[in-house]
């Protein structure tokens, strides 16, 4: 396997894994007793274990807790690589928030009008 | 203990090498966004000091970010390779929320208010609309 591809896999076994965490924290965090988070909590947790198998079977490592550290690792990095796209999305947006005009309220115009009238 | 003195180790130390490289274009450009969030007419009013602040502080970590990034090709598989992997995580989760609510028993159809509840329920609104018996 190309380290092209190992890193391309990598990223997406990290990425999957570090989502699936934040699920958990997020099922975590929003308990209550109306709340049946058992199934939601066991498919986040399954998505982490796949995960780490995969990462574990392409870095050629064994799958314990050391392959779960690095994969959860591999999630953060990717996504410090994916920040600067949203930042490009943000700024995008900033610039058409800057040069935002007030639209012609008809309304305004006639009052305006009908008082220049006066 | 808030802050570690000692060094983590690896995997854990890349990461927060990772996260100081980053803080330098980060930091800036979180700074001027608020800034840019402060000064723009979002409500049509315009506050022209934030504005330019934030603006020079947003270009300031687009700089930084260039000066100290390089990016080629593998990053872009990278990137949807990511985001495939946080996109099929939510699928899992959304299936599963899906299939616990379709597990979820369903409550029975609540009964009818009873002559004595709705007399209490009547008097409660009347009181709230103020509304007098007599005409």
């Amino acid at each position: 396997m190309t380290p092209e591809l190992e890193s391309v896999i990598a990223a997406f076994a990290g990425s999957a894994a570090l989502t699936s965490l934040f699920v958990i924290l997020a099922l975590i965090g929003t308990l209550n007793p109306y709340h049946r988070p058992a199934i939601p909590m066991l498919g986040a947790l399954t998505v982490i274990l796949t995960s780490t198998y995969l990462f574990a079977q392409t870095a050629g490592i064994a799958a314990d807790s050391g392959a779960l550290r690095l994969t959860m690792s591999e999630g953060v990095l990717v996504l410090f690589e994916l920040l600067p796209l949203a930042f490009l999305v943000f700024t995008l947006l900033f610039l058409q928030a800057s040069f935002r005009k007030r639209p012609d309220d008809p309304l305004l115009a006639l009052l305006e009008s009908e008082s220049g009238s006066e | 203990m808030l802050f570690r003195v000692e060094e983590p180790p690896q995997p854990e130390l890349s990461v927060v090498a990772a996260a100081i490289v980053a803080a330098m274009w980060l930091l800036p450009a979180l700074v001027g966004s608020g800034l840019v969030l402060i000064g723009a007419p979002l409500y049509w009013r315009t506050r022209p000091a934030p504005l330019l602040v934030g603006w020079t502080l947003i270009a300031v970590a687009w700089y930084q970010y260039y000066s100290t990034m390089s990016v080629v090709l593998t990053d872009a598989l990278r990137w949807v390779s990511a985001l495939l992997g946080a996109l099929l995580a939510l699928a899992v989760f959304v299936l599963c929320v899906r299939t616990a609510e379709r597990m979820t028993p369903q409550e029975p159809e609540t009964k009818g208010l009873t002559e004595k509840e709705r007399k209490y329920v009547e008097s409660v609104l009347r009181r709230h609309l103020e509304v007098t018996d007599d005409p």
